[in-house]
This record gives structure tokens, C-alpha cells and sequence, in this order.
């Protein structure tokens, strides 16, 4: 089932670019959290989630580039070698990663988007970090002037982080009800609503979020008791990911990825002097996965636990692309960590690309069984 | 295990380097010495300015040049499956593996792991990590697990050109260099902290003074030993000097030894002593070496090929520095060096042209183009490490645009730079046999003009 009021947005994203061209403003792709959302529509531009697709070969991208790196952002470049970005006016690459730096080089190879700018994020997380990021984003905010023709003020800013914010709202009180026992959403539906979101502009954004609240509010809930999971990634993009976990008995009540609860969660402040610098602080301190350095681990492992304490869950699959360093380093940490706060862990190490999932079916399933039993 | 170490090393050229190994057991034994002593010792990532830390009366030791010292002595495979065991993947760098199966032991044994390489690594007082790549960073992260000690991990970045921001730049070279001195001063900070002692400057001065010789020293014999016919120096010779060139700067030690270098290296090029009696066939490799088994460079001697040069450990560029702000001046010298040039971070200037990223996202396919043509190579062979990402994804492009833009035969290998489980030695030797016989036909011709 899918709520109404994405479906459109989902069902017919190709219709949906063609709208949105004629709004007339340009359009700047993304795939990271650590992205400024914020500074792209004080541009007076659209920013769209870009992604890959978990059901197709990605056999464009294996012409040029090799297999050894993360999935997720070579299905991005796949799907942009094969023309799907064409679209874009733009393209903002946070280094999120090594997969994600050495992207960038071959994106602006091999993939014709007119502009393509690269935001050097700190793995740090202190305040040097902070006046660096603070730099690099006055950077991107002088490209995207320059590509509007717009200048932006302070109070253009403000006004992006309110709107901004509020969808961060919208989509917290929605993620919240699966608080609820069973849940009247299921993991793949919150997913379906965030990628939803991040197709629109923001103003957009904020009214289908609220036509989803009213509707979930109606629903009487169909989902069975069953066991409760959250699932921790770096990005997963495609709801088909959970609807493999949930089809094998679970109820995914917490999505710990992007573009998931990790870009929803937490709000950036409003009413600053500086609101470049609230920024800075905010994608450095607040948007926290694998990739950054972090000595007590409680932007990672911590919020985790944290969520599983919120919404009650007894288990939590690490859903990791192979190749990923970042959180194939974490897994003992998670395992132990998580564990020892009561929440069963499972690490999966996955191809982006679901071609090879049966082995993880079954390793899920008997996941499942085991909190069943316990 | 450590006790039988069957040979797997490179037949070297020159003299001098023949010593390398008994500057890396010298440096071993010292750390243990200071370690018993009572002195502090640091586990240090790649980047970190080991002047710095000697001017505290800190001995660094490399933990990546450690794992590498594991795999020439053919150690590393136990470390390795340890580290499997305690669930970090196979396909994650695999210096990071080897590290943290190590660690694990140590907890497990209560101290340094029976039979480690060296007298193994003594506990350490702190780790200091400068953020280079994901498994640096987080390789430390994950040692609190096994031995918990103060960590200091810092960010110096460099931007990439192909983002339209070039070293050069001057707004550029102040917002990293900005944040390199802060992130410097915060190290300086913390190691005060850790030694109870403030900073000498004229201490680190005189290190770093030291360093800068090291380097001139090594740019220059760079320099000559690759763009040399014939070449009086191959690439499993520089391989070797990456210890001393990593984890050496700033002591006397290395100072003496790349003088002694220089010089032989000088009197070789100047005498025109190669390191064959025929040198036929010119080589470049692409990727971090295989640690496990060096005789891979040594193999295509019986071809009259020899290697050249490399698109790895790039000594880092001389930079001029007055010294009167030294802490400020290790972060403008950290910026300039291009990183000590481990994966060269060899990019083109503003102006030149681009073809993308090649051996790895740092390395320009026209900087290889350039030192290519400079150092007269008749092939390349390419190997994709599979646990880097950074080293070798851009291998593949790489390949088609040396095709396209030189016709230079291009093979790649996949194998991994510590752990000898992904390596099929005979299967490379056969592909490489192979693959001579396409220089060959090349080479000629080029030369016949057919």
C-alpha cells in the first residue's frame, strides 16, 4: 500500500520533472545528507534527492569505473551515465566518503550536468571544522548565486531554514506514529514519504506531508504484531531494501539512514545572526553516520540506542553496502554496543543492487525467528 | 608465523637501500627500548608530522608501515584472520584489518602477540591520526575496543582541482591552510597535555630543517632515478625507502641515509649503472605495492624489464619555509607537499588539460600521461588493490585513456597490499608473461613506425 498522497509523486517521477522544469526554476541534484538543502532554495532553486535503483544492473557505469566501491553512489553515476539526471542544473557532491570523492572526478567525465560542486565536509567534529565548512559553504552559496542570478540575503536564508524545518517536522510527527503497536505505517511507506519529500520543493514538500498526516490519522491499522526493527545504513534509497526485511516478519518502526530519520530527526536553529554558520554547525554536528570521526559515538550508535529506547525496538539489522569502510568498521561496535543495551543486532553486508539478496533473506528470517522467540 | 619467513622480497639495485632493513629493525627496537624506559610512544596514521611528535620526545610508529613490515615478513595473515573473526569485512582496507587483528591478540595475549614481526608494537601512550582516508580514522576509532589510550584525530585537507579549486590558489591555500594550523595547534595542545611538557619551538625547528633536507634529498633522487636511462634505481628500490621516508623525518638517522643515497644515486646516473645488464623494456606501476611478495618487480627481469617508476609514495614536494612561525609553517608545508605524495594527490595545474582521475581518485590520468612520456615506459601494469578505493578505482578509465592518448599497453591485476590470501601468484606471473610479449610487439612497432 502506498499512501495517496506520494503516490503520484513516486509513481510518476519522469511526469513530475517535467512539472517541476516548468516552475522554472533550476533544478540542483544531490545524494548526501550532509547536502544544504537550505542554501539551494535561498537560491531560489529546487533541490532533488538523487539515487539509484536497487533492481537494475548498473552495466553502464561497469564500462568506465570498478565494482570496488560503494553501490549506492555508483548506481547514482549508473543511472546518470544512462541519461535518468539530464534534467539537472546542478550537482552538489558533499565528500562524504573516498566512494563518494572518487565520484565526482568521473561524474564530471563521463555524465554531462552543467555544474557540479564538490563541498570539502570535515570528518571532525569540532570548531575549526565548523569555520571550514563555514567557508566551504559560502563557496557553494556564490555558485548558486551565480547560477540564479539571485543574490541571497540573510533573510532569504532564514526563511529556506524555517521551511526547511518544518518539513523536518512533518516527516518526525509521521516517523513518531510508528511508535504505536502495531504501526498504522509500515518502514517502506516512511521511506516512500521522505523520498517523496525530497522531490518536491520544499513548500510542496510541507503540503503533501500534511495530506500523509491526515491520512495516516484516518487509517485503521492493518499491519500484524510483529517484531520491531530499526535498520541502520549509510543511505538507502529504495523502499524495496525494507520491503525485503519487512516481508520477512518484521515491522520496521525506525529507519536510521538517509534519507530517512538521520535528515529528519533533528531541527537547525532558527532566528541567528550567522545563519551560514548555523548551517555549518548544524550538517557537521546533527547529521552524524559512519563517515564521521566521533569519539563517544553518540551521534552513530548512541542515537541508536536512543531510537530503540523511543520506539521500543528488539532488534536492529546493519544494513551495510560492501565496500563501505566507514560502516564496515562500525559492525563490532554496533554488535557489541547495541547489544549490550538489549537490542539484538544482524550485520548485512549487501550489494546495493538486490539481484543476490536470498542469501540475506534467509539470514533475516532467522534474525526474525529468534526475536520471536525470545 | 614469524619464525619461517620465506623469502618473497625484490632483488634491490642499490646499495644504500640494502640498509633499509636494518633501519626498520633499528627503529623497532627503539620504540621498545624508549617503551621500557619509561618514554611515550605514539601510533601514528599516515600524514602525521613525526618531527613534531620527536620534538616532544614522542616516538611515532606507523601503524600501516607496520602492517606492511608484517606482510614482508609474511605475518600478516594471522593478523588478518583475526580481524576477519572480529567481523570487519574482507573487502575493508586491509592495512586496517591486519591493525586491528593485531590489537584484538594483544588484548586477548595481554600484550604484544607471541612471534610479532619485530618485537611487535609496544602498547601505546596515544594515537594520533590525521584524516586521510575513511580506514585511517576509523581504524582508530575502532582500536578503543581492543586498547583504549587517548586519541587525537585531526582534519588537513587538500581541495581537488577537478572542483575547480587548485592548490595554488590563494584564497584556496588560506582556507586550508586556516584550518590545518587549528587542527595543528589543537595536536600540539593535546600532546602537551599527554607529556607534561610545552613544545619546544626551536626543537621542532631543528627537525624540521631535517625533514626539509630529507625531502630535498629524495625529490632530487626521485627525479633522477626515473627519468635515468638506463635506470639506476627501480621502483622496488623506492618501495623500500618508504619506510625510512614515512616514518623517519625529522631524525638524523634519515638524513644520513638519503645523503648516502643521493650520492650513490648521482654516481649511478653519472657512470650510466643501471640495474640490469640489459634494460629492454621500461615499466610504470600503478597502485600500493604487494607488500606480501616485492619479487613481483623483480619478475620481469627475465625480459630485460625492469620497473621504473610509480604512481605511489611520490616523495612530497620541497617547500620553502622561513620557520619563524614553525607550527604554522608544518601546516603550509603539509598543504604544499601535496600530502607526502602517497597517492601523489598529483593533479594538473590550472590550465592544463584533464583526462580524469587514474591509479586512484588522487592521481591525474595526465600526470601519469606527463611521467609517462618523461620516463620513457614501454607498459604499465595497474594493480587494484580490492580493499582501497582510493588507490585503484579510476584503474579502468585509467587503461582506456593510456590506450587512447599514448597506445601504451596497460594490464591489471587485483590483489590486495598486505593480506597474501587474494594473491595467485602464478596466475600474475603468467599474465605478466603475456603481457610482455604485447610490449614487445608494441615497443617494436613504435620504433619500426608499423
Amino acid at each position: 500500500m502506498t499512501l495517496t498522497a506520494v503516490e503520484k509523486v513516486l509513481n510518476d517521477s519522469a511526469g513530475e520533472v517535467v512539472r517541476l522544469k516548468q516552475l522554472g526554476k533550476p533544478i540542483i541534484g544531490y545524494w548526501c545528507g550532509l547536502t544544504p538543502v537550505e542554501l539551494v532554495s535561498a537560491a531560489g532553486a529546487i533541490p532533488y534527492r538523487i539515487g539509484g535503483r536497487v533492481n537494475e544492473s548498473q552495466d553502464a557505469a561497469d564500462n568506465c569505473i570498478e565494482a570496488q566501491m560503494c553501490g549506492f553512489v555508483r548506481g547514482c553515476f549508473d543511472l546518470g551515465l544512462k541519461g535518468e539526471y539530464s534534467f539537472l542544473d546542478g550537482l552538489i557532491m558533499p565528500y562524504c566518503c573516498n566512494s563518494t570523492d572518487t565520484l565526482h572526478s568521473f561524474w564530471k567525465h563521463y555524465v554531462k550536468v552543467p555544474n557540479v560542486w564538490v563541498i570539502n565536509s570535515p570528518h571532525i567534529i569540532n570548531r575549526a571544522s565548523v569555520n571550514f565548512l563555514v567557508t566551504e559553504f559560502l563557496n557553494l552559496k556564490s555558485n548558486l548565486e551565480e547560477l540564479t542570478g539571485r543574490q541571497m540575503s540573510d533573510a532569504d536564508l532564514s526563511s529556506a531554514i524555517q521551511i526547511h524545518n518544518q518539513k523536518r517536522s512533518l516527516l518526525r510527527n509521521i516517523s513518531l506514529l510508528k511508535k504505536l503497536d502495531p504501526p498504522p505505517i509500515s518502514g517502506r511507506e516512511m521511506l516512500e514519504v521522505a523520498l517523496a519529500s525530497t522531490h518536491l520543493p520544499p513548500e510542496e514538500a510541507v503540503t503533501m506531508l500534511q495530506k500523509a498526516g491526515c491520512e495516516l490519522k484516518a487509517r485503521k491499522t492493518t499491519l500484524p504484531n510483529r517484531p520491531r526493527l530499526m535498520v541502520f545504513g549509510m543511505s538507502i534509497d529504495d523502499p524495496a531494501v525494507l520491503e525485503l526485511i519487512e516481508d520477512c516478519g518484521a515491522n520496521v518502526v525506525a529507519g536510521l539512514f538517509c534519507p530517512d530519520i538521520r535528515t529528519y530527526w533533528h531541527q537547525v536553529q532558527e532566528e541567528s545572526a550567522s545563519p551560514v554558520e548555523v548551517l555549518a554547525s548544524y550538517y557537521l554536528s546533527k547529521i552524524v553516520c559512519s563517515r564521521t570521526y566521533e569519539e563517544g559515538r553518540e551521534g552513530t550508535i548512541g542515537f541508536a540506542r536512543e531510537l530503540g529506547r523511543e520506539f521500543n525496538i528488539q532488534g536492529c539489522i546493519v544494513y551495510r553496502f560492501r565496500y563501505c569502510d566507514c560502516l564496515g568498521t562500525d559492525m563490532p561496535d554496533f554488535r557489541d554496543q547495541l547489544g549490550s543495551a538489549g537490542i539484538r543486532v544482524l550485520g548485512l553486508d549487501m550489494d546495493y543492487t538486490l539481484f543476490t539478496s536470498m542469501g540475506a533473506r534467509v539470514r533475516i528470517e532467522a534474525f526474525v525467528e529468534s526475536l520471536n522467540k525470545s | 608465523m614469524a619464525g619461517d619467513v620465506k623469502s618473497a622480497g625484490a632483488i634491490k639495485s642499490t646499495e644504500t637501500v640494502r640498509e633499509v632493513g636494518g633501519l626498520i629493525k633499528w627503529w623497532y627496537e627503539r620504540t621498545h627500548r624508549v617503551k621500557e624506559a619509561g618514554g611515550k610512544i605514539a601510533w601514528v596514521m599516515f600524514g602525521v608530522p613525526m618531527d613534531l611528535l620527536l620534538a616532544m620526545d614522542i616516538v611515532p610508529v606507523g601503524t600501516e608501515q607496520f602492517a606492511s613490515a608484517c606482510a614482508a615478513r609474511q605475518a600478516a595473515t594471522p593478523y588478518a584472520e583475526k580481524g576477519d573473526s572480529e567481523g570487519y569485512g574482507l573487502d575493508i582496507c586491509g592495512y586496517q584489518r591486519v591493525g586491528l587483528g593485531y590489537s584484538a591478540m594483544f588484548r586477548e595475549q595481554g600484550g604484544i602477540p607471541r612471534g610479532a614481526p619485530y618485537g611487535g608494537l609496544p602498547k601505546p601512550d596515544m594515537y594520533i591520526c590525521r584524516v586521510t582516508c575513511e580506514p585511517g580514522y576509523k581504524w582508530y576509532q575502532a582500536m578503543q575496543r581492543y586498547i583504549p589510550a587517548p586519541a587525537y584525530v585531526y582534519g588537513m585537507t587538500l581541495p581537488w582541482p577537478e572542483t575547480g579549486y587548485f592548490l595554488h590558489d590563494k584564497s584556496t591555500a588560506e582556507q586550508y591552510i586556516k584550518y590545518g594550523k587549528e587542527s595543528l595547534n589543537e595536536l600540539v595542545a593535546f600532546l602537551e597535555q599527554q607529556t607534561g611538557k610545552k613544545l619546544d619551538l626551536d626543537r621542532l625547528r631543528e627537525n624540521m630543517k631535517i625533514t626539509q633536507q630529507i625531502r630535498q634529498l629524495n625529490h632530487e633522487i626521485h627525479a633522477m632515478r626515473s627519468r635515468t636511462i638506463p635506470c639506476p634505481m627501480p621502483t622496488q628500490d623506492h618501495m623500500a625507502v618508504v619506510f625510512p621516508m614515512l616514518s623517519m623525518e625529522g631524525t638524523p638517522e634519515a638524513l644520513d641515509f638519503f645523503r648516502r643515497l643521493h650520492a650513490e644515486v648521482k654516481f649511478r646516473v653519472a657512470n650510466k649503472i643501471g640495474s640490469l645488464p640489459r634494460e629492454d623494456f621500461r615499466l610504470l606501476w600503478t597502485g600500493i605495492p604487494l607488500w606480501h611478495h616485492m619479487s613481483t618487480f623483480s619478475y620481469p627481469y627475465k625480459f630485460n624489464a625492469l620497473f621504473v617508476t610509480e604512481s605511489v609514495y611520490f616523495p612530497p614536494e620541497p617547500v620553502e619555509l622561513d620557520l619563524k612561525d614553525p607550527v604554522g609553517d608544518l601546516a603550509k608545508r603539509e598543504y604544499f607537499s601535496c600530502l607526502g605524495g602517497l597517492f601523489g594527490w598529483q593533479w594538473p595545474r590550472r590550465g592544463e588539460i584533464s583526462y580524469g582521475p587514474c591509479s586512484g581518485v588522487r592521481f591525474a590520468a595526465s600526470v601519469l600521461i606527463k611521467l609517462i612520456r618523461d620516463c620513457h615506459v614501454d607498459g604499465v601494469v595497474m594493480n587494484s588493490v580490492i580493499s582501497c578505493r582510493v588507490s585503484c578505482v579510476g584503474h579502468k578509465h585509467g587503461q582506456s585513456i593510456l590506450e587512447k592518448v599514448l597506445n601504451i599497453p596497460t594490464m591489471a591485476i587485483e590483489t590486495d597490499m598486505v593480506d597474501p590470501r587474494f594473491f595467485d601468484e602464478a596466475g600474475i606471473n603468467q599474465k605478466l608473461d603475456a603481457f610482455m610479449e604485447v610490449v614487445r610487439n608494441r615497443k617494436e612497432a613504435r620504433l619500426t613506425g608499423h
